[in-house]
């Protein structure tokens, strides 16, 4: 699944560049024409590239940690099949995007170590805990469900090595949330206590799939390096409503309550009431929905929600286990540094 | 959480040596003999044995596959990515070393194997791969050298498998989605058919 | 038929042996996706050990077949004494890289003599499955030992390290070759001829070894000696046993 959606407003952006050749690359990305390797683009274009290739890079890498939690005790043959290849896909997007960001200028190894030790950032939605088997098939059916109608926007994105691979990637999340959604619909339709689960799991990964999107848009977001280089084609809280046009009905024809939760230390469930802001203007097919706590989501964002430590911890594991490894395949190979 | 993901993590102060990332590669992938090779995505090796084998089990098993080729993306020369339809123009000749080409149809879309040129050098074999394959639709042509372009077939080595893989594909899953959503509105009209009922009549 | 039946026929045992080992081997090895030494490897390992939870399933539905169970109850439903997996396919590998492809390589080189033994059987639906599984068990032998070669002789660290791997599972390598049932004579079924698969089996790991710079002396256990394949099981395979039913196993009736 995918962190794309950089919850994170990029640092100061300064663009020093000719103004003609300036104007001449945002009149391309107007036109609508995509940027390949070897065409000359502002640096301040790559940089931004960069970052927000290597942050959905790492969010498919931590993403692989929850859902990968569950791998040893899928109940039944298919659905252990269908849970390894579906973290093994997350696996082969961060490889993709690891390489897209290479050719942007750094190198695997950097963006690895950058993640482990907090330099970079990977999305918020993987700090939060899954206590049940119930919690994959929300995170399959909501996460990716979100990642996916996120994705579709950056497939229309403007720098063609990112667009083909996630061209690439939405194929392949298809069958994440096709699978997800056949979890859920056999929770819902088995015996109460899979019911029950599944309302639990629904209460913690509602606001998460909300707060998946980043939080309100900036006025003016439109105008800003991002959406204008279309790196982010589609404003936050317009996926945001999208989502929530999508899923509220599904939900609730699934027999699933839609909530208003709070959450302990844990990412927990401490208490969860009917959400009383929902409902749909029948005219526009809009939903109303009451906001995720942007507090929460803050808090999570500065390293202090409920996985945080855990799942850096678990990444940090593997990187260090896994270095012998490395270092005895890359014994007497012809190295190449990345191409800028 | 797995068990054995649970234990406690230990780590020294710092982090091991860093290794340099490996060779980087271009892979591409045919879904049926005698389709092109289309590009299917990267990986990193260190070497050209290594670089099939991950070929393989990465993007030989994201769909149907009887074949696949790899190169080392420095290997690859590419023309520029045009703004337009590259137009043929007047080069040809046999001399030189094979050249395996590629095209680009579009920005943002994907190189596939359209043949092959013979050329001294690199920028002939764009030239007479221009000549040879550029026509209404590419915008840029790639050209590797045929002997750096590796290789790997069904019939060395199985690639898609025998066995039943639809557990990782979309449409694995449609028709038992489609049914359940039907049982599960249906139960659901059912029930409220039922309150209105008892609304109605007590 | 019920799962007595299933249990008391020979061929069935052999089977079963060789359904549990991969079954166990590809669910130790798939708790490695998302954790593997190098992105690429991560996903080839993963892509090997859906190969083997596959085979498990490919043969538990001949099983299926013949004895009218359904591919779960045979997978996760067995009590653990009905097991006929051997030791080495779970003991702990604490995701130590070596271990997990000491142990893959032993498994693998077992497995495709007893799969090549299988498909020469007489019952046309269970050999039509095995040579199925021919094919993939020869994309994994190739791989595993190619990696065993690449890691022995790489460098003194990671010779090392694989070195102090294979020792760790030597001692468990033998009772692969336990025979799953007391009756087996060593004309009986495909796999039970004990000497002479264990002879054809140094054959093929020895060369491999031998390339890789690695040194170990296998040895057949006493035939008195019993262990997994007869249900005798190690604590660390209940322990999985346990993990890997734990969802499954809160209710007997539920679909999943």
């Amino acid at each position: 699944m995918s962190g794309a959606a950089n919850p994170v407003a990029p640092a100061e952006i300064t663009i020093d560049e000719d103004p003609d050749r300036l104007a001449e690359f945002e009149q391309r990305i107007a036109d609508g024409v995509l940027i390949e390797p070897g065409d000359w683009m502002p640096e301040a274009y790559r940089l931004l590239q960069l970052r927000m290739a290597e942050h959905h890079a790492n969010s498919e890498i931590v993403g692989a940690l929850p859902e990968g939690e569950w791998i040893t005790r899928a109940p039944g043959m298919l659905r252990k099949l269908a849970l390894t290849a579906k973290v093994q896909d997350e696996v082969g997007h961060g490889q993709m995007l690891y390489r897209v960001s290479q050719e942007l200028g750094k190198s695997r190894d950097d963006m690895l170590r950058d993640l482990v030790t907090g330099k970079t950032k990977y999305h918020n939605c993987f700090n939060y805990p899954c206590p049940t088997w119930a919690d994959i098939a929300m995170v399959q059916w909501l996460i990716d469900g979100a990642a996916i109608m996120n994705q579709k926007t950056l497939a229309d994105g403007a720098y063609g090595p990112y667009v083909r691979t996630m061209n690439r990637i939405n194929m392949e999340e298809a069958f994440h949330f096709k699978s997800g959604e056949d979890m859920v619909l056999t929770l819902m339709s088995g015996t109460k206590a899979q019911k029950a689960m599944t309302q639990e799991a629904f209460d913690r990964w509602w606001t998460i799939a909300l707060a998946f999107f980043g939080p309100h848009d900036k006025p003016g977001a439109e105008d800003m390096p991002a959406m204008r280089w279309r790196m982010k084609i589609e404003r936050n809280d317009s996926l945001r409503q999208r989502f929530v046009n999508r899923f509220a009905p599904a939900a609730i024809d699934l027999g699933l309550v839609i909530n208003v939760v709070t959450k302990n230390e844990q990412g927990l469930v401490t208490s969860a009431t009917p959400d009383e802001q929902l409902g749909v203007d029948e005219s526009t097919g809009q939903w109303s929905f009451t906001e995720p706590d942007w507090d929460e989501f803050w808090k999570v964002i500065r390293g202090h929600g409920p996985c945080n430590a855990q799942r850096l911890a678990l990444r940090r594991f593997s990187y260090e286990q896994g270095a012998w490894v490395r270092r005895a395949i890359a014994h007497g190979a012809v190295v190449t540094p990345p191409a800028a | 959480m797995s068990k054995i993901r649970e234990q406690a993590l230990t780590f020294g102060e710092e982090l091991p040596p860093p290794t340099p990332d490996t060779m980087h590669w271009v892979v591409y992938t045919c879904k049926k003999p005698g389709a092109p090779f289309k590009w299917a995505g990267y990986v990193d090796a260190p070497d050209e044995a290594l670089a099939l084998q991950y070929a393989r089990e990465h993007y030989g098993l994201d769909e149907a596959c009887v074949g696949l080729i790899t190169h080392r993306h420095e290997d690859a020369i590419d023309s520029e990515y045009a703004l337009k339809n590259l137009e043929p123009i007047d080069a040809s000749g046999t001399d030189g070393d094979e050249w395996t080409v590629l095209t680009l149809n579009r920005r943002g879309g994907n190189h596939q194997t359209a043949g092959v040129v013979h050329a001294p050098n690199a920028n002939t074999a764009l030239a007479r791969a221009q000549a040879s394959f550029a026509g209404s639709k590419v915008c840029s042509i790639r050209v590797v050298k045929s002997s750096q372009v590796l290789e790997t077939n069904e019939e060395e080595l199985l690639i898609w498998r025998h066995h039943d893989m639809s557990y990782k594909l979309a449409r694995g899953y449609s028709k038992q989605v489609r049914s359940k959503w039907t049982r599960i509105r249906d139960e659901q009209t059912y029930e409220d058919y039922r309150q209105e009922d008892i609304a109605d009549h007590f | 038929m019920t799962m007595q039946d299933m249990l008391n026929d020979l061929l069935a045992n052999v089977v079963l042996m060789h359904t549990d080992d991969k079954l166990m081997l590809g669910h130790m090895q798939s708790d490695w996706t998302g954790l593997a030494p190098i992105l690429e490897e991560d996903i080839a390992a993963s892509a090997m050990s859906q190969d083997d939870l596959s085979h498990a399933m490919i043969l538990m539905e001949w099983l299926s077949e013949k004895y009218g169970l359904d591919v779960d109850s045979i997978g996760f439903r067995r009590r653990a004494e009905d097991y006929r997996c051997c030791d080495l396919a779970t003991v702990p590998d604490n995701f130590d890289w070596s271990v997990s492809l000491v142990r893959r390589w032993l498994l693998a080189t077992f497995s495709s003599i007893g799969i090549d033994r299988l498909a020469t059987t007489d019952d046309a639906s269970l050999s039509a499955r095995c040579r199925r599984i021919q094919d993939e068990q020869a994309i994994q032998l190739k791989y595993l030992s190619a990696w065993m070669v690449r890691l022995g002789s790489g460098t003194d660290e990671s010779r090392e390290r694989m070195q102090t791997a294979l020792e760790l599972l030597t001692p468990e390598a033998g009772m692969m070759f336990e025979p799953p049932d007391a009756t087996l004579s060593d004309k009986d079924a495909c796999c039970s001829d004990r000497d002479d698969v264990f002879q054809q089996w140094i054959e093929i790991v020895s060369p491999t070894l031998r390339d890789a710079g690695l040194t170990t002396t296998f040895e057949l256990p006493d035939r008195q000696a019993t262990g997994g394949r007869r249900g005798i099981h190690a604590a660390h395979f209940i322990e999985q046993l346990e993990e890997m039913t734990e969802v499954i196993g809160t209710d007997a009736d539920a679909s999943w």
